[in-house]
C-alpha cells in the first residue's frame, strides 16, 4: 500500500513537472444524478422543518422551484501539498460577479470567483438583511444591507466564503474561490446527467462535486496528456436512495 | 419521682431517640425519592410539551389546509399566475377572502398570507396588509408548500417567534398548484402559560439568545445563565440550575428557528424549600416507606405519646396541683380580711399535705413549715425550731397572760369540756360544718409517733385587727394540728372558724364576766380540738 502511494505521488509529481511542457488536456466530467429532483432537494435540506410535513393528497409533489443542480460545481483540486501551478489560471471575470438577494434567498447560491474578483451583493427584497461571513468576518459589514442597496466585496484569496444571515437562518450563499479548477455543470434535459468540461494539465487531481452547499461526491482523477474522462454518482453508489415520494421526477 | 415515672421517662427517651434516628435515616431516602419523582415529572413534562406543540402544529396545518381550499383564494391565485387580471383587484379580493376566513375560523392567527406559485405574496392579513408582490420563496416552508406539502415551521420574524403552517392551493381544475396559504400564530407568553398550567412547571421560550415568551416575569429569568446551561450539554436533557437548585429541562424546537437556538425551557421547583411533610406525602404516593417501617414508627410514636401522657399524670399534674395550691396561698380570700402588719407576716392557709405524694408531699410540708415559721410573731415569741416531723412543729407562745383556771361550767356550753377550766369549742370543718350544730371536730386516731401539743392564743379585748390576727393564728394552729393528726381539713374555712370563735368568746365573756377568752389548740389522743379559757385579769 505504501509502495502504491509512493508510486502514485512520484507519478503525479512527474506528470505535473511534465505538464509544464506539454500544456493543458481536456477533462470531461459526467455527473449522474441517481435521484429525482425532489429527492435531491430534500437531501439538500439542512434540517427538518416543523412537526408536520405531509403530502396534500390531491396532487403529487412537484419539483422544487429552484433546481439545486443548476448550482452544482465540479472542482478539480491538485493533491494537497502540490500547487496547481501546472493548471492554467482561471480567467479573470470580465464583469463584476453579482449576488442577488430576492425572496429572502441568495441567487445564485454558489458564485465561482477568482482571487481578487469583486462580487456585488444587491438587496432586492423589501426588508433590510444583515449578512455575515463566518470564514472572514471582515468581508461583510455588520450593518444591515438596506432594501435596494448594494455592496461590493473583494474576495481576498482562495477559499470558500459562506454567507448567511443571523436574522434569516435559511438564507445561505457561497462565494467559492477554488484552489484548483472549477466549472458549473450543464444539466441534461431530463436532469439526470450533468456534464462539465475543463482544461487541466496532466496530473493527479481530486474531483469533487459541490452540490447544495456540500461535497456530494468525490473521486481521484488522473489526467494524462490526452486528457481524462470520469463519472461521478450523486449520491455515491452504496448510499440509500429515498422512497418514491421524495423521488419525484423533474418538472 | 416514682419508679414508674422513671421507667416511663426511660421509655419516652428511648422511643424519642429511635424516632429521631428513624427520621434521620428516612429523610435522605425520601429526598432521593423526591428527586427521582421530580426527574420523572420533568421528563413527562418534556414529552407533554413536545406532544402539545406537535398537536397544535397539526391543528394549525389543518386550518391552513381549510383556508387553502377556499375557491376565491384559488381563483385569485390562479389569475395572478396567469398575469392577465389587474393585480390590485386580485390583491383586494384575496385579502377580503383571507379576512373572512380568519374571522369565520376563529384561528387566533397573528397573520395570514397567500402567495402565488412562485412565492410572491398576493395578500396579507394581520401584518403589513398593504404590502404584496414581494417574494417569500426563499423560506423552505413556502417552497415546500408550493411543491404540495402541508407543513409547519417556526420563524423568528422581527423579534417574535411564530409557528407558521402552510398548505398548497390547488387550481380549481385540480391540475396544478397555484399558490400557498400561510397561517401564523405567536409562540409567546400565552403558550408558555398554557404549558405551565399543563405541566406545573415554569415555561420559557428562548430564541436568538433572548426570551420570546415566558410564563413568569422576564426579570426573573437569567437568560445568560440559561444559555450557558443549555450550551453545556446535550439538547433535550435534564439538568439542575447551578446555585438555584431548580431542575431545568430543555425541549429543542424544530424548524428554521432551531438554527437560531429556539428552545423551550421548563423550570421546576427547587428542593430546598420542600418541607419534610411534603417529602413524606410524595414518598407515600410511591408506597414508601414500607408498611413494616410505618408500623414500627407508628408503634414508637404511640409509646412516645403514652409515655408523655403518663409523665404528665405522674409528674406534671401533681406539680401543677402544688403550684396551684401555692398560688392559692398568695391569693387566699382570708388574706383580705387580715391586716398586713409586722406581727402577721403571712396570712395564708397551709397546704393540704395529704393531697400530695412522695417528694411533692415533702415539698408541701416544707412549704407549710416555712409558712409556719413566717407566721410566728417576732415580738415576744421564741424563734421556732426547724421543722422535723409533727413533733417539731413550732408552738407559738401565748401573747396574753395565762388565764386562771375556770370551772368546767365556765367553758363553752356547746361542748362537753374537760373537768378543768377549759372546754372544747365547736369549729367548722368539712365533716362538721357550721350547719351541723355545736359539735367538736370529729376525733381521729392519732398515730403513736405524733406527740400531744397545745397552743394557747388569747383572744380578748383588743383592737379588731389584733383580734382578727389572733383568730387567724388559732385557725392556723388548728389546721396544722388536724394535719398532724391526719384529720381531714377539707371544707375548713377561716370565716366560719372566726365566726364560731367570736360567738364562743362572746358567750363565755357574757357568762363569766371575764375580760378576755383564751383559745388554744389541743391535741389529745390523736385528736385536735379547741378549748377556751376565760381570763379575768
Amino acid at each position: 500500500m505504501t509502495r502504491r502511494v509512493g508510486i502514485l505521488i512520484a507519478t503525479s509529481a512527474a506528470l505535473c513537472l511534465g505538464a509544464a511542457r506539454v500544456g493543458a488536456a481536456p477533462v470531461h466530467a459526467i455527473v449522474h444524478f441517481r435521484q429525482g429532483l425532489g429527492a435531491l432537494a430534500d437531501t439538500s435540506r439542512p434540517a427538518k422543518l416543523g412537526y408536520v410535513r405531509v403530502q396534500n393528497g390531491v396532487l403529487p409533489i412537484a419539483p422544487p422551484l429552484q433546481d439545486p443542480r443548476a448550482d452544482a460545481v465540479l472542482i478539480l483540486e491538485p493533491p494537497a501539498g502540490l500547487e496547481a501551478s501546472a493548471a492554467p489560471p482561471p480567467a479573470p471575470a470580465s464583469a463584476p460577479l453579482e449576488l442577488k438577494l430576492y425572496g429572502l434567498r441568495l441567487q445564485p447560491a454558489v458564485v465561482l470567483a477568482s482571487p481578487g474578483d469583486t462580487v456585488i451583493v444587491r438587496n432586492e427584497d423589501r426588508l433590510p438583511v444583515t449578512l455575515r461571513c463566518a470564514g472572514d468576518k471582515t468581508l461583510l459589514p455588520s450593518t444591515p444591507l438596506q432594501p435596494g442597496a448594494k455592496l461590493a466585496l473583494t474576495l481576498p484569496s482562495v477559499g470558500e466564503f459562506i454567507i448567511d444571515s443571523p436574522e434569516y437562518p435559511h438564507l445561505r450563499g457561497l462565494l467559492l474561490v477554488p484552489r484548483g479548477l472549477a466549472s458549473r455543470l450543464t444539466v441534461s434535459e431530463f436532469g439526470t446527467v450533468g456534464v462539465a468540461h475543463l482544461e487541466a494539465a496532466p496530473g493527479v487531481y481530486q474531483a469533487k462535486l459541490l452540490f447544495a452547499g456540500r461535497i456530494a461526491a468525490s473521486a481521484p482523477v488522473m489526467v494524462t496528456a490526452s486528457g481524462a474522462e470520469f463519472v461521478l454518482q450523486v449520491p455515491p453508489v452504496g448510499t440509500a436512495v429515498p422512497g418514491p415520494a421524495a423521488a419525484s421526477g423533474p418538472r | 419521682m416514682t419508679t414508674l415515672s422513671k421507667l416511663w421517662l426511660f421509655l419516652v427517651t428511648l422511643c424519642g431517640g429511635l424516632l429521631v434516628l428513624a427520621l434521620l435515616v428516612l429523610l435522605p431516602e425520601l429526598q432521593r425519592v423526591r428527586r427521582e419523582d421530580q426527574a420523572a415529572g420533568m421528563q413527562l413534562a418534556q414529552r407533554t410539551a413536545s406532544l402539545l406543540l406537535a398537536e397544535q402544529a397539526q391543528r394549525l396545518v389543518a386550518a391552513a389546509t381549510q383556508l387553502a381550499s377556499d375557491a376565491v383564494l384559488s381563483t385569485s391565485l390562479e389569475e395572478m399566475g396567469r398575469g392577465q387580471a389587474e393585480l390590485a383587484v386580485l390583491h383586494s379580493t384575496a385579502q377580503l377572502a383571507l379576512q373572512r376566513l380568519s374571522r369565520d375560523k376563529a384561528l387566533g392567527a397573528a397573520f395570514l398570507l397567500a402567495t402565488d406559485a412562485r412565492g410572491r405574496v398576493l395578500a396579507r392579513v394581520g401584518q403589513d396588509e398593504a404590502v404584496y408582490r414581494d417574494a417569500l420563496d426563499g423560506w423552505p416552508l413556502v417552497s415546500d408548500a408550493l411543491r404540495g406539502y402541508r407543513l409547519d415551521d417556526l420563524w423568528l420574524w422581527q423579534g417574535t417567534l411564530y409557528r407558521v403552517a402552510a398548505a398548497p392551493v390547488v387550481a380549481p381544475a385540480r391540475d396544478r398548484y397555484v399558490g400557498a396559504v400561510l397561517v401564523a400564530q405567536v409562540v409567546g407568553n400565552e403558550l408558555a402559560q398554557a404549558l405551565a398550567r399543563l405541566s406545573g412547571l415554569e415555561a420559557v421560550f428562548l430564541c436568538a439568545g433572548q426570551v420570546v415568551g415566558a410564563s413568569l416575569p422576564r426579570e426573573r429569568i437569567a437568560v445568560p445563565e440559561l444559555l450557558t446551561l443549555r450550551a453545556a450539554g446535550a439538547p433535550d436533557r435534564l439538568t439542575t440550575w447551578p446555585g438555584r437548585g431548580e431542575p431545568v429541562a430543555f425541549v429543542e424546537l424544530p424548524g428554521t428557528a432551531a438554527n437560531q437556538g429556539a428552545a423551550l425551557v421548563l423550570i421546576g421547583r427547587s428542593m430546598a424549600g420542600t418541607s419534610p411533610l411534603e417529602l413524606a406525602r410524595t414518598a407515600a404516593a410511591r408506597g414508601l416507606p414500607t408498611p413494616l417501617l410505618i408500623t414500627l414508627i407508628a408503634g414508637m410514636a404511640v409509646v412516645f405519646a403514652l409515655g408523655l401522657l403518663l409523665l404528665r399524670v405522674e409528674v406534671e399534674a401533681p406539680v401543677a396541683r402544688l403550684l396551684e395550691a401555692v398560688r392559692r396561698l398568695e391569693t387566699s380570700p382570708q388574706s383580705g380580711a387580715l391586716p398586713a402588719s409586722a406581727s402577721t407576716p403571712v396570712r395564708a392557709a397551709p397546704l393540704v399535705e395529704a393531697r400530695f405524694r412522695g417528694p411533692l408531699q415533702q415539698l408541701a410540708r416544707a412549704v407549710n413549715e416555712a409558712l409556719r415559721t413566717a407566721t410566728t410573731p417576732s415580738a415576744g415569741t421564741k424563734p421556732a425550731e426547724p421543722a422535723r416531723g409533727a413533733a417539731s412543729f413550732p408552738s407559738p407562745q401565748p401573747t396574753l397572760p395565762t388565764a386562771s383556771p375556770v370551772p368546767a361550767s365556765a367553758a363553752a356550753p356547746v361542748l362537753p369540756g374537760p373537768p378543768d377550766s377549759t372546754g372544747p369549742v365547736p369549729v367548722p370543718s368539712g365533716a362538721v360544718g357550721p350547719s351541723s350544730g355545736p359539735e367538736v371536730a370529729i376525733p381521729t386516731p392519732l398515730p403513736t409517733h405524733i406527740h400531744t401539743a397545745e397552743t394557747r392564743v388569747a383572744v380578748g379585748s383588743m383592737a379588731d385587727d389584733d383580734l382578727q390576727t389572733s383568730y387567724y393564728r388559732v385557725y392556723q394552729e388548728f389546721v396544722l394540728a388536724r394535719e398532724r393528726c391526719q384529720e381531714s381539713v377539707e371544707g375548713l374555712n377561716f370565716e366560719l372558724f372566726r365566726q364560731r370563735l367570736q360567738q364562743s368568746r362572746d358567750q363565755i365573756m357574757s357568762q363569766h364576766s371575764c375580760q378576755t377568752v383564751q383559745f388554744h389548740v389541743h391535741i389529745k389522743d390523736g385528736r385536735a380540738t379547741l378549748r377556751a379559757t376565760p381570763i379575768w385579769t
